[in-house]
């Protein structure tokens, strides 16, 4: 063949090959047939830092490990408001009072007479570990996995490529490994402060553990891996009775205890483990339990590549654990009881997958790669209409697809602060508190949520955000400062500017003008200037300032210099800022404002950033913090947040709502805004699923071939004609 | 010449201590390990007591340049500096801060992914763009070399996030013939990266094409063009012979550079296509505050960039007589 016809065959050649190339690819993103089995597809956008029982503390590391480790207690999945049940224990355990003399208190005694809690834990005796090589055994009992050979290590890419697995029972003695490595000071553990506040002696076993460590240090040598014998470490607040019992000793009275025996902080830990990781050989790779968390729940660790995928298998020695039946007429309804009674889990694997871009998300779901997803700000027009009647619902093409749309109002809640130490608008003399009410009524965050939140969000009437014990119904949350209740609507209204203007006139800034002659002008500080939105939302504050006379002006700084300033109570106001529920309860909502919680107060130990101080909210927290629930309670909380109210140290912001799209194939769906171990309770229709992603992505090849055809014919004519 | 590589080798070393100083130094200008503790801890976490915990963990509660307190070498050892900067000199990046996974065996990891992206699109940009930018000198002044140049305005004036988006709401979402994002080893690879490099390509042509015509324009009216073309030689052999080989000096010098920054990755294609190589990676760092991974990743791209000159230099000498390495 001449070289000229070789050139004028090489555009149809290489569209023959692009064509070809075509012909055997899909726009299917998972490896091999994946998507036809029972896998539940998803993704993350935050880079894992620890999946450390003891260090971790983010929502999406939350969504990993705790479907892999079990706590001690767990939350019912349907039930609301939300309900603890037990998980690795036989039984809620019930506390038991003393006093001073170490006599035991009846019933529910009030916390000054407690010197002592002591809470007796009986853990199951039929729960398995997961299979892994930490539990390997050679025929003399000795571990199977000793002195690894670093080359052979580094081969292994993933946990099961180990040939020898194990497994044991779980023992008492696991939950005081765990909870005496979380007094580590190496650890680094998240929660030590507060777990230090109630737990008796984890100072002392801090201390003891460094002082082992030393000694170990002084034996090996600083440069060996050091691991002390947690299980020898003496430890006051928990101590191990028999391998099946357990004895918690508390400090002080308090009841959330048994929330934070629901979190993963208080999961077992096997010693082995911690011994197996601990080997020299595999320091240099990814096998350590930040990585490879070993537990008893529903599934394990199959793959962990977190810049790409993390893969979790089902746990093949799982215990008895099966589908809830006690959810309500709307559960029945939604079709959540249909497998009421069923062995868990229902998948055999859970693919996540890091995607940091909000939109290939988006687009992967309306291919029906993933199975769940939220809706990105951009998209929420596409996936969302407005009825006739002002319901939102799924727009027509999401119908189409037969996705569905599942609300929760989340348990967080937005607010904007005032710093109660600041001259300007701190204090409790009642003219900084009508400038703080007059402000709250202005901000009127139902238009705030209209105009940012695209309507996802309920304007919060306290601190405590619904679904929570204390946050009151219909006309009963409504704040009597900044709303009223409108019968019309059924929903509580904002009070008019005029309120708000006449609320200035008391606080002696008629029209905004101070007694000086001179406007009002005051700051909000922020770390958001790079923030996407966040200009048109200073707009949106500066203009509501502006109707009440005020001058606002922004004082922006980077992120550790606004921590800083916070920290030092340099501030006057800030903007949305959160607090996400650790569990279920007020209290942890309430002592936001507890004053030995102020964050200057208590040197940055505390959680109060607006520095606020009131000894009669203080009176009644220090009440209802270690109540049980009861109508006593119920009217503390509600004294504690009128007072809140009227004081107004905060503008209550809103409760985010949580909107999530479900492909039709995807059963048991249900949100849960505390607890994060809900893959067991997942059921995939595959069938379904696999006929509706062939049915969206057929590839449109015909459309590709005439492209590839008419260029490559336009090519030949230009190189025809040139060569010619 | 010999003498001069090596004289350039030991010009690395105190480049890269300053490289290491300067990051050290402006990273800790906006930093604390204060800062760093919080960031890691979360808001909820950071009472003093748990970031004097974590500083101790990770090394952050020595003094940055000078320890007073230690005696001996241990004064300049015992610091901030010399523990996590200088060590990066025999090849130990150490931990991230915020993750503890070693940086060094994460750095190779990410390289094969990177590169998988970046050397297609560089070679087939670099041919794409001399081709055309070839084709648009010879045509200079017609109608044709104004449209290509509209249209290289044209490609350079879109932001490169549109071509992403459009790219995977067309190939992916309407023609359904490639993977929206992610990437996956072994066969199934070239489908994941043929929209990516075809993005790549496509957002660097309108640059490209401008440059290359600008260089070969240059040479093309030189002398010596005028005499090959006198002495009756074809209008392809003058423009492949003579104009490419002179007009490729600047062109093939800046290559070894290029070549070697490839390594570092291509940070918004990662970022979008979900691409687990070494851009995505900065990015990540630099938005956590994980400095361990920042000074090591600078440390690197510095690295590279030193040997990427020297071979720039060693290669003026190879392609222009002219040039003498002394």
């Amino acid at each position: 063949m001449s070289s000229r016809r070789f050139l004028l065959c090489l555009p149809a050649l290489v569209a023959i090959l692009v064509g070809l190339f075509l012909a055997c690819t899909t726009n299917n993103p998972w490896p091999g047939k994946e998507s036809s089995n029972n896998i539940f597809f998803t993704s993350y956008g935050s880079r894992i830092k620890s999946l450390d029982p003891a260090v971790s503390y983010y929502v999406h590391e939350g969504a990993i490990l705790d479907n892999i480790i079990e706590a001690p207690l767990a939350y019912d999945y349907l039930e609301r408001p939300y309900k603890l049940i037990p998980c690795l224990l036989t039984e809620i355990p019930e506390p038991v009072y003393f006093d001073q003399s170490g006599n035991v208190l009846p019933d529910d005694p009030p916390a000054e007479q407690v010197a002592r809690v002591e809470y007796i834990l009986h853990v199951r005796d039929d729960v398995l570990y997961q299979p892994h090589p930490c539990f390997a055994r050679n025929e003399d009992g000795s571990p199977a996995y000793r002195h690894l050979n670093p080359k052979l290590a580094a081969k292994f890419k993933r946990i099961a490529d180990f040939p020898w697995q194990g497994t044991r029972l779980l023992k008492a003695e696991d939950f005081k490994v765990a909870l005496t490595r979380f007094c580590d000071p190496s650890i680094s553990a998240a929660v030590y402060s507060t777990f230090k506040s109630f737990i008796d002696g984890i100072d002392e076993c801090s201390q003891a553990i460094m002082e082992e460590t030393e000694r170990l240090k002084a034996i090996h040598g600083s440069a060996a891996s050091i691991l002390p014998d947690y299980r020898k470490i003496p430890l006051k607040g928990l101590q191990v009775i028999d391998d099946h019992t357990l004895k918690l000793v508390l400090r002080r009275k308090y009841p959330q205890a048994t929330y934070w025996m629901a979190m993963h902080f208080f999961s077992p830990i096997p010693y082995e483990t911690l011994e197996f990781y601990n080997e020299p050989a595999l320091a240099r790779t990814r096998f350590n339990l930040r990585n490879w968390p070993v537990g008893t729940g529903a599934f394990m660790m199959d793959t962990f590549m977190p810049e790409d995928t993390i893969i979790l298998a089902r746990n093949p020695h799982f215990h008895d654990d099966f589908y809830p039946s006690g959810g309500s007429d709307e559960d029945r309804r939604n079709g959540l009881l249909d497998d009421a009674g069923q062995r868990l889990p229902f998948l055999d694997k859970v693919y996540f997958h890091f995607e940091q871009e909000t939109i290939p998300t988006w687009l992967k779901f309306l291919q029906g790669y993933y199975d769940t997803s939220g809706i990105p700000n951009d998209m929420f027009d596409a996936a969302v209409a407005m009825s006739p009647t002002g319901d939102m619902g799924l727009s027509d093409e999401m119908q189409q697809q037969g996705i569905y749309l599942v609300t929760s109002v989340s348990s967080t809640t937005f607010y904007f602060g005032f710093n109660m130490l600041d001259s300007l608008v701190g204090g409790l003399d009642e003219s900084k508190k009508y400038l703080r009410q007059a402000i709250s009524i202005a901000i009127n965050y139902q238009e705030f949520i209209d105009i940012f939140q695209n309507g996802r969000g309920v304007t919060a009437q306290s601190i405590i955000p619904p679904g929570i014990y204390g946050s009151g119904e219909g006309k009963g949350r409504v704040n009597p400062v900044t709303d009223e209740w409108d019968d019309a609507t059924g929903q509580p209204r904002r009070k008019s500017m005029e309120e708000a203007r006449a609320l200035m006139v008391k606080a002696g800034y008629p029209n905004g003008i101070g007694k000086n002659g001179e406007q009002l002008v005051l700051y909000l500080d922020h770390a958001s200037a790079g923030a996407a939105g966040f200009k048109a939302q200073f707009q949106w504050l500066k203009r509501i300032f502006a109707e009440l006379g005020i001058r606002l002006e922004e004082r922006p700084t980077d992120l550790n210099r606004y921590r800083e300033n916070i920290n030092n109570g340099n501030w006057q106001m800030f903007f949305n800022r959160g607090w996400v529920a650790d569990y279920p309860d007020p209290e942890n909502f309430l002592f936001l404002f507890y004053s030995p919680n102020g964050v200057v107060a208590s040197g940055q130990r505390g959680s109060n950033y607006s520095n606020y101080n009131s000894p009669q909210f203080d009176e009644y927290f220090r009440k209802l913090e270690t109540m049980a629930n009861g109508p006593q309670r119920m009217e503390f909380i509600q004294k504690a947040i009128r007072i809140l109210q009227e004081d107004a140290p905060c503008c209550w912001g809103f409760h985010p709502t949580n909107y999530t799209l479900c492909h039709e194939w995807l059963k048991n769906y249900k949100p849960h805004n505390i607890s994060h171990s809900f893959f067991k309770y997942y059921r995939i229709d595959t069938a379904r699923r696999q006929a509706r992603q062939q049915e969206w992505n057929r590839p449109r090849l015909l459309v590709a071939y005439a492209i590839l055809a008419v260029l490559a014919a336009l090519a030949t004519i230009w190189l025809h004609k040139r060569t010619g | 010449m010999f003498a001069y590589i090596i004289r350039r080798i030991l010009y690395f070393f105190p480049t890269l201590l300053g490289v290491n100083l300067l990051v050290f130094v402006l990273f800790f200008l906006v930093n604390t390990p204060d800062d760093m503790a919080r960031q890691a801890l979360g808001e909820k976490n950071s009472q003093p007591e748990q970031i004097q915990r974590w500083k101790e963990a990770h090394g952050y509660q020595l003094p940055k340049f000078l320890n007073t307190q230690a005696s001996g070498m241990s004064k300049f050892t015992d610091t901030i500096f010399y523990q996590k900067s200088i060590r990066m000199f025999w090849g130990d990046f150490g931990q991230a801060d915020m993750t503890l996974e070693p940086i060094g065996p994460e750095i190779r990891r990410r390289i094969l992914p990177s590169l998988c992206i970046t050397i297609p699109i560089f070679l087939a940009s670099l041919l794409l763009n001399i081709l055309l930018a070839m084709f648009v000198a010879y045509r200079r002044g017609t109608f044709l070399d104004s449209a290509a140049q509209l249209c290289c305005v044209l490609l350079m004036s879109v932001s490169s996030l549109i071509y992403i988006i459009a790219g995977q709401f067309f190939f992916a979402k309407i023609m359904r013939l490639v993977p929206v994002s992610g990437f996956l080893p072994g066969l199934d690879m070239p489908k994941f990266l043929i929209l990516p490099i075809l993005i790549g390509i496509v957002g660097g042509l309108g640059g490209g094409v401008r440059l290359y015509r600008t260089l070969f324009l240059e040479v093309i009216n030189k002398d010596f063009v005028r005499t090959a073309r006198a002495k009756g030689l074809g209008e392809g052999t003058v423009l492949f012979l003579h104009v490419l080989k002179n007009a490729m000096i600047p062109i093939l010098t800046n290559v070894p550079i290029q070549l070697l920054m490839l390594i570092m990755g291509n940070m918004l294609l990662e970022n979008f296509f979900s691409i687990p190589g070494l851009g995505g990676f900065t990015i990540m760092a630099i938005a956590q505050q994980d400095f361990a991974i920042v000074r090591s990743m600078v440390f690197l791209g510095s690295a590279l960039y030193c040997i990427g000159l020297l071979l720039t230099d060693i290669c003026y000498s190879v392609v222009d007589p002219r040039v003498r390495l002394e």
